[in-house]
């Protein structure tokens, strides 16, 4: 046990010494609620923002002072350059627009079949027991081994593109919607029944909103997730994309090219992060933005 | 949005995309006629050029039959899975990356070959070291890292040369990388050679790499070949002759006014070509090679380039050339 440092409220009775008492009470302090440091609301952007455009400026003088070679790492002049032209072709909208709409398609069935999976496997013992070995099987083989498979089964075109995305979506969104379902508070579930809520109205209605924390966590995996399967399932039968734009750059030895690649992951990585959030203050007015530091 | 929209929008898509699953590629066209399913062409080129003037949409619908402009594909070796599948059924390629799906499956044919571009044509190949390497000759590469692409013109090229001065290829460590590839590992020196290809050797020499040897130098055998399915072929010969006459008309037109064939489509971008690289895109139309039916001296060369696969275990069995080649002439009678 250690000792307070700081002296007792009461000492013990007969102390001899009583002119020391009153200094020591005044050394108390005041029970205060917990309260974040008071600082100017733009210093936490300007120090999120800092690190990145530190790199950023390093990357910048790194290539003008000659140390980069440009065959290894283009300068951000050029990749600004490389966009700039992707833009005035006409292309970067045209390979956002076909990547997101295969993205979309993936993980819509992903998702909406891990999400039926995991709901039923997270009320019904049976249904567990019948579907949850064959999803943890899923969930283990890593989705980009089934590349040549899937292109003898459904060819290299879009429906094989879509498959890839679907079944890389459906694991994550069916293991977070199970773990979700099991920690709805199983009182509130047992009130809505006494109201008579059964089935798929209870699952909408009860269960589903229950576990949307768990299934927004999902959703913002799933479609990280999708970005990696589009650089898969592009790199073949396709003339548009962002997945196809990296295998153009390869092949065209476009080092500028391969940067502007990472950077447009990097802002579609950002843009889901921004989608989920918005979809978290819609969905789920209930839940204050607590923050404990 | 209210969970139950949510999830109509979610069966929707599931339904949107089971339609889409269902389609699979078919054999013809609503017409009756043959469906010509070939590779975007790229930005660069006689088929480019007609994808854009739309030459081969006029030309086959003579015969009824039609032309679908599928995905990109690096090389043939890329493009071999969807010629599997059927998603493309036309594919132009060299004997030497073609001969091993072709040997593999009896859904291939080669209809065409044309000669590989000769002097004074840029070259297209060679085996790079790095300026400042030792290695001078091929007899040097012995318990070298040499980049090939697999069982491509690359590996075919390096067993053919290092054949030729006597060296056994098992005391050379052939390291597997596609061009992409291996100008990343040659650029950062994690190979001490590589047998660049097509466009990865320009680029190669122009990044300050050495040539040691060019397929120029060895006894080269290889064709420039276009490959098909067998059943477009037997079913609708016509469609191929028509295909096979077009494609000749434009690289006679590329002889004569070479220009026009380059940045086809876009002239920035990532595909559009500039300064030396155009230059030497304009010297290789204005040099390139007619195509005909195969002779018997071309059947020869076919084999001897499977020959040489087959010699290091890279191919069972011997390769009858008159297997793979598919006799167009008569078919047509």
């Amino acid at each position: 046990m250690t000792v307070p440092s700081r002296p007792l409220l009461h000492d013990p009775p007969g102390s001899a010494d009583a002119a020391d008492r009153a200094p020591a009470a005044s050394a108390l302090e005041r029970p205060a609620p917990l309260r974040g440091r008071r600082r100017h609301p733009a210093v936490s952007p300007i120090l999120r923002a800092s690190v990145p455009v530190l790199l950023v400026a390093l990357w910048w003088w790194g290539a003008d002072a000659g140390l980069v070679d440009p065959r290894v790492l283009s300068s951000p002049p050029d990749v600004v350059d490389a966009l700039r032209e992707l833009v005035a072709t006409g292309q970067l909208a045209e390979f956002l627009a076909a990547s997101f709409r295969r993205a979309a398609l993936g993980v819509a069935l992903g998702v909406g079949a891990g999400l039926v999976l995991g709901v039923a496997a997270g009320l019904s013992a049976l249904a567990e027991e019948l579907v949850d070995p064959s999803m943890q099987i899923v969930r283990a083989v890593p989705f980009l081994a089934l590349v040549p498979l899937f292109i003898s089964w459904f060819g290299v075109d879009e429906a094989f593109k879509v498959v890839l995305i679907a079944v890389a979506a459906v694991a994550p969104m069916y293991a977070y919607t199970y773990l979700g379902v099991r920690s709805v508070d199983r009182r509130v579930v047992e009130a809505a029944r006494g109201f008579g809520l059964r089935g798929p109205r209870l699952a909408v209605g009860v269960i589903i909103p229950g576990a949307l924390p768990s299934i927004l966590m999902a959703l913002r995996i799933c479609m990280t997730v999708s970005l990696t399967g589009l650089i898969a399932a592009e790199q073949i039968g396709t003339t548009a994309g962002i997945g196809y734009l990296v295998t153009l750059a390869q092949q065209y030895y476009r080092t500028d090219y391969m940067v502007l690649c990472i950077a447009l992951y990097a802002v579609l990585g950002l843009l889901i992060d921004l989608v989920i959030r918005v979809l978290e203050r819609v969905l789920m007015p209930w839940r204050g933005h607590v923050a404990a530091r | 949005m209210n969970p139950f929209t949510r999830s109509a929008a979610a069966l929707t898509l599931l339904t949107a995309a089971l339609a889409l699953t269902a389609c699979g590629p078919e054999e013809e066209s609503p017409s009756g006629g043959a469906v010509i399913r070939i590779g975007d062409p790229g930005n660069v080129g006689p088929l480019a050029y007609a994808k854009r003037e739309g030459i081969f949409e006029d030309r086959l619908a003579e015969v009824g039959a039609t032309i679908e402009w599928g995905g990109s594909y690096a090389s043939f070796t890329a493009a071999s899975d969807a010629l599997k599948s059927g998603d493309l059924n036309v594919q132009q390629g060299a004997v030497s990356p073609a001969v091993g799906s072709l040997a593999s499956t009896d859904d291939l044919r080669i209809f065409i070959v044309a000669d590989l571009v000769g002097d004074p044509a840029p070259l297209r190949d060679g085996l790079v070291v790095p300026p400042d390497s030792d290695i001078r000759t091929v007899a040097d590469l012995k318990g070298r890292r040499v980049a090939v692409n697999q069982a491509g013109k690359g590996e075919y090229l390096l067993l053919r040369a290092l054949e030729a001065e006597g060296v056994d290829p098992d005391e050379v460590e052939r390291v597997y990388l596609n061009p992409q590839e291996g100008a990343a590992a040659f650029a950062s020196g994690k190979v001490d050679a590589w047998w660049a290809i097509v466009d990865a050797y320009p680029e190669a020499v122009a990044n300050g790499a050495r040539t040691v040897v060019t397929s120029r130098d060895i006894d080269d055998a290889d064709l420039n070949v276009f490959v098909a399915r067998k059943d477009l072929l037997e079913e609708h010969p016509e469609a191929a002759e028509v295909f096979f006459e077009v494609l000749n008309e434009l690289i006679e037109e590329g002889r004569s006014r070479p220009e026009k064939f380059q940045n086809v489509f876009l002239d920035q971008g990532p595909t559009a070509l500039d300064g030396d690289r155009l230059a030497e895109s304009v010297e290789l139309t204005r040099a390139a090679t007619s195509y005909r039916y195969p002779t018997e001296e071309d059947l020869a060369r076919i084999e001897s380039v499977a020959a040489t696969f087959v010699d290091h275990g890279l191919l069972d069995g011997p390769v009858n050339a008159s297997d793979i080649v598919f006799d167009l002439p008569a078919a047509l009678d």
